[in-house]
């Protein structure tokens, strides 16, 4: 695909908010998300005449803000695995959505962050960009077996970590 | 799952919650302009770099006619040092033959003085006598 300035920004401007989205969510960092996905748009910009449509490029973003995102965290070791088992309450940490998050949705966010990163990758795309495990495991480039156990490992993670904030929020 | 104590129902709701939670959010506002500033400075950057490439290219591929200059560059050069260094030794042996020259000139006249002196003393007369 050849495109304009014009017609580049205008891409930026499209899928920004789902690359933003992706990277916060791995990070958990606001201020590196950023940087990593500035960065996943200007990689963008010198893959554009290897894409073919614009969704090939939502697909390539999508994909390309992952590996970004897993990249930083093994570089900048945001949440080492070692600490991923316990959920930590961290009550004077802002949450990641700017603030408007419900009190349970913010609960759900600190236990996302949580989990190791491999099972936090593929809850954020099944339930954050509604992809199918086949659809992931060509995202990440794992195996489908690899992506399902990962899904699967990460909601029994994530139900232990919050069942009993979880029942107090669901049951009301 | 079982062992989580959780209803079906309550399974649902957490996955929904999952869902709600990670609802796309907006990127920080101006994340558009910051993009698009840091692709025109790496397009300059990339452009300047084709320009120095092409300048250096350009010598690369003209390198048979560098090479030709240079080899009569060498050849001129090398062409005046001989040229100056022949004049110089011309030079230089037109002196040693002037001076060769001058040499004789002085020989001559000295045997000519010494001869005349001969002829003049007495001997030189009785010889001259004898001789006749």
């Amino acid at each position: 695909m050849t495109t304009t300035e014009d017609e580049f920004r205008m891409l930026v401007d499209g899928h920004s908010s789902m690359v933003y989205s992706v990277v916060l969510r791995l990070l958990g960092d606001p201020g590196l998300a950023e940087e990593v996905a500035q960065d996943v748009f200007l990689e963008l910009h010198s893959w554009m005449p290897r894409l073919e449509s614009v969704d090939h490029v939502r697909h390539w973003l999508r994909r390309v803000a992952t590996h970004r995102a897993t990249d930083a965290l093994r570089r900048r070791k945001v949440r080492p695995e070692g600490q991923s088992d316990e959920f930590e309450e961290k009550h004077d940490r802002p949450t990641e959505s700017g603030g408007d998050a419900s009190p349970m949705g913010v609960a759900m966010e600190r236990m996302l962050l949580s989990l190791p990163p491999a099972q936090r990758t593929v809850l954020v795309l099944r339930y954050g960009e509604d992809l199918s495990p086949e659809e992931i495991a060509r995202t990440t480039g794992e195996p489908l077996a690899t992506v399902k156990s990962h899904l699967q490992r990460g909601l029994q993670l994530l139900r232990r970590k919050g069942s009993v904030v979880l029942k107090e929020f669901v049951r009301g | 799952m079982d062992e989580l104590d959780l209803s079906p129902k309550e399974v649902e709701d957490m996955e929904d919650e999952l869902r709600e939670s990670l609802r796309h959010v907006p990127a920080p506002a101006g994340f558009s302009d910051r993009v698009m500033a840091r692709v025109a400075q790496k397009e300059a950057t990339r452009k300047a770099r084709e320009r120095q490439k092409s300048f250096f290219g350009g010598l690369h591929r003209n390198a048979g006619v560098w090479t030709s200059i240079a080899a009569a560059l060498v050849l001129a050069v090398g062409g005046n040092v001989m040229h100056t260094r022949h004049e110089r030794e011309e030079r230089e042996a037109a002196q040693v033959q002037a001076q060769m020259d001058l040499a004789m000139e002085l020989t001559g006249h000295a045997l000519d003085q010494v001869q005349g002196n001969l002829e003049k003393s007495p001997a030189g007369q009785l010889l001259d006598s004898l001789g006749k």
